[in-house]
């Protein structure tokens, strides 16, 4: 792990164009940063485009980074603009609405058990969520933006940002549920 | 229900927390360019500047040289006879820095001649004469130099001192601009896509006016500000466009399209209208997608197959001259910077001369940077009233869209004409 002063020297040479600290930042931050990419995307290929951009505007801006609080927590911040730019470069013209319509499932919450879940399927049940629905999840419960921002930035109501976050956890309950209930039956043999 | 919720959300915020993929290589070998290729760019602007000044400099330095030098033309312009005898050779330095007014008496120190204090002032044309037999009128641009005295006879500079006329400095004055202006814009990073979008856009006739007021504030130097008007923009071939959508489209505020240039993306306002783009189905984003909607099957009136992209700014630069030559024709070398306000966005279809309104473009920087650097001609018509005449290259220092497009500096290129009244 690298120290915090030593990442400051990384992040200034860096921004004088010293080609080894830019390849050092990337690759201290990539893996947990193309986490984040995959996270908001829904295939692979989406998820490298949003890394490309995110690490451009990243190199572009290192300048302006004041050193006022997380490097990593900027680095992010970038990254899931350059994530919402896409989207809504993508998807703002399409109402969720009209997409599909989700068949709400029975839901019981005392029959889920959530250890043993592992962050590779977590990761998967998120990607399969409908665009609009992982965005606004990711937002909301990730990144822990409230309603109105998300309107703001998702180009959608306040109603239908709730709306989509309620369709996106009875997915990701349901998902869940099915993960469990594969795994008890597994162990019952 | 909303205990589930939470503990749904907390599931994924802390099971995601610490979760690392590591990339294909081969995001890191995409990446590499656009960082090297924008420093590149960073060093080269930094190295045109640096030139450019460097340029100024020596170019006022060999200018200003040979103005100092050319005094002994001073001599031949008073039809000083190359037979006349000189009376005396004797060299003789000013101790001033400054120049001496007219009627400053010189007087004779052994084999010296030496000025008095004086009142001095800040003018270029000014006359030198001494009292003794050896009298001289003699025009210099600079008080310590060293010149030459000639014997010169009498009706000679009496006739110089009766045309000699006390000169007033007036150092300020308003200018009126305007010009047509070549407008581009150059890329640096972004991606592919970014870069053919640049290539496939056509620069519109732009053009440029305002008024400015400058203070001289010595001989060489002036500070220059003021107020422009600028207008500017592209034209997007190949995007088709009609009237008459209101009856079809659904959409309840949300941009109906949404067309990605080299600027940004234009979102349509006008409901009314409908936009296609053939062969490049990226780079539009719809739900009105050809093979949807047929604009031609639903009678909607065709307006045309291009969108202009129009863009106006207020600008206040702050200009410095320096006086390069300062003859009948004044040469003057022009750097500065300007903050330029954007004060209307448009996109629309030119049917037959006249706008049709289609969207705006999203994300420009409503104020920005540029530089801009020339150089100027100036005519004296009258003591007061000069013509001239000014090529301009301007660049905008940061980029146009910052948001989507981060890499797009516009540049654009002028050559200014108009007045200056001096007062």
């Amino acid at each position: 792990m690298l120290k915090v002063q030593e990442i400051g020297e990384i992040i200034r040479g860096s921004v004088n164009g010293n080609r080894r600290d830019q390849e050092l930042l990337y690759r201290r931050y990539a893996a947990k940063l193309y986490a984040v990419c995959l996270q908001y995307s829904g295939n692979d290929e989406e998820a490298r485009d949003i890394l490309q951009e995110g690490f451009i505007k990243i190199f572009e801006n290192l300048e302006y980074f004041k050193f006022e609080g997380s490097f990593e927590g900027w680095l992010r911040r970038i990254m899931v603009n350059t994530a919402l730019e896409k989207f809504r470069s993508r998807h703002n013209l399409y109402r969720v609405d009209d997409i599909d319509s989700i068949q709400e499932p029975e839901y019981d919450p005392d029959n889920h058990d959530y250890a043993g879940l592992e962050a590779a399927d977590l990761m998967s049940m998120i990607r399969e969520l409908p665009p609009k629905y992982r965005m606004v999840f990711n937002l909301y419960a990730i990144e822990g933006y409230s309603h109105k921002e998300i309107g703001e930035l998702v180009n959608i109501s306040e109603g239908t940002s709730k709306s989509n976050l309620a369709r996106a956890r009875i997915i990701l309950q349901r998902k869940v549920g099915s993960y469990t209930g594969l795994r008890k039956k597994a162990a019952n043999g | 229900m909303d205990r589930s919720n939470a503990n749904i959300d907390l599931v994924f915020r802390n099971g995601l927390k610490d979760f690392e993929v590591l990339p294909p290589e081969l995001a890191w070998k995409k990446i590499k360019p656009s960082i090297y290729g924008r420093k590149r760019v960073a060093y080269f602007r930094t190295a045109a500047l640096v030139a450019a000044f460097a340029s100024i400099g020596i170019v006022a330095f060999f200018l200003g040289r040979s103005s100092t030098t050319s005094l002994n033309d001073s001599f031949i312009a008073f039809n000083i006879s190359q037979e006349d005898p000189y009376y005396s050779v004797q060299p003789f330095r000013i101790n001033s820095e400054s120049s001496i007014p007219a009627g400053t008496n010189i007087h004779e120190r052994g084999s010296e001649l030496q000025a008095p204090s004086a009142d001095f002032i800040q003018t270029d044309e000014i006359v030198l004469q001494t009292v003794s037999q050896r009298q001289l009128v003699q025009p210099v641009r600079r008080a310590e130099k060293t010149i030459m005295i000639p014997d010169i006879s009498e009706p000679l500079y009496s006739d110089y001192l009766s045309r000699s006329k006390p000169v007033v400095t007036r150092r300020w004055s308003v200018e009126a601009m305007a010009s047509p202006t070549y407008y581009s814009m150059m890329g640096a990073g972004g991606n592919n896509f970014s870069r053919q979008l640049l290539a496939s856009e056509k620069p519109i006739s732009s053009y440029t006016g305002g008024l400015t007021v400058s203070y001289r504030i010595n001989r060489r130097f002036t500070i220059q500000t003021g107020l422009f008007y600028a207008s500017q923009g592209q034209k997007l071939a190949g995007v088709y466009s009609y009237a008459g959508f209101q009856a079809y489209s659904e959409s309840k505020g949300t941009p109906n399209f949404e067309l990605r240039t080299a600027s940004g993306p234009v979102q349509t306002g006008n409901a009314d209208v409908f936009i296609s783009v053939r062969g490049d189905p990226e780079r539009i984003t719809t739900q009105y997608t050809n093979d949807v909607f047929d604009p031609e099957k639903s009678n909607l009136t065709y307006l045309g197959n291009e969108l202009i992209q129009s863009f106006n700014y207020l600008q206040m630069p702050l200009i410095l001259r320096y006086k390069v030559i300062d003859k009948t024709l004044d040469i003057n070398l022009t750097g500065g910077v300007s903050y330029d306000f954007l004060i209307r966005n448009d996109a629309y279809t030119d049917v037959n001369g006249i706008k049709y309104l289609v969207g705006d473009t999203k994300g420009i920087n409503t104020l920005a940077l540029s530089s801009s650097f020339g150089m100027g001609f100036e005519y004296g018509l009258t003591d007061k009233i000069s013509l001239n005449l000014e090529p301009t290259f301007r660049y905008f220092l940061n980029p146009f869209n910052e948001p989507t497009q981060p890499g797009i500096h516009p540049y654009s290129f002028g050559v200014f004409s108009g007045f200056s009244f001096r007062f």
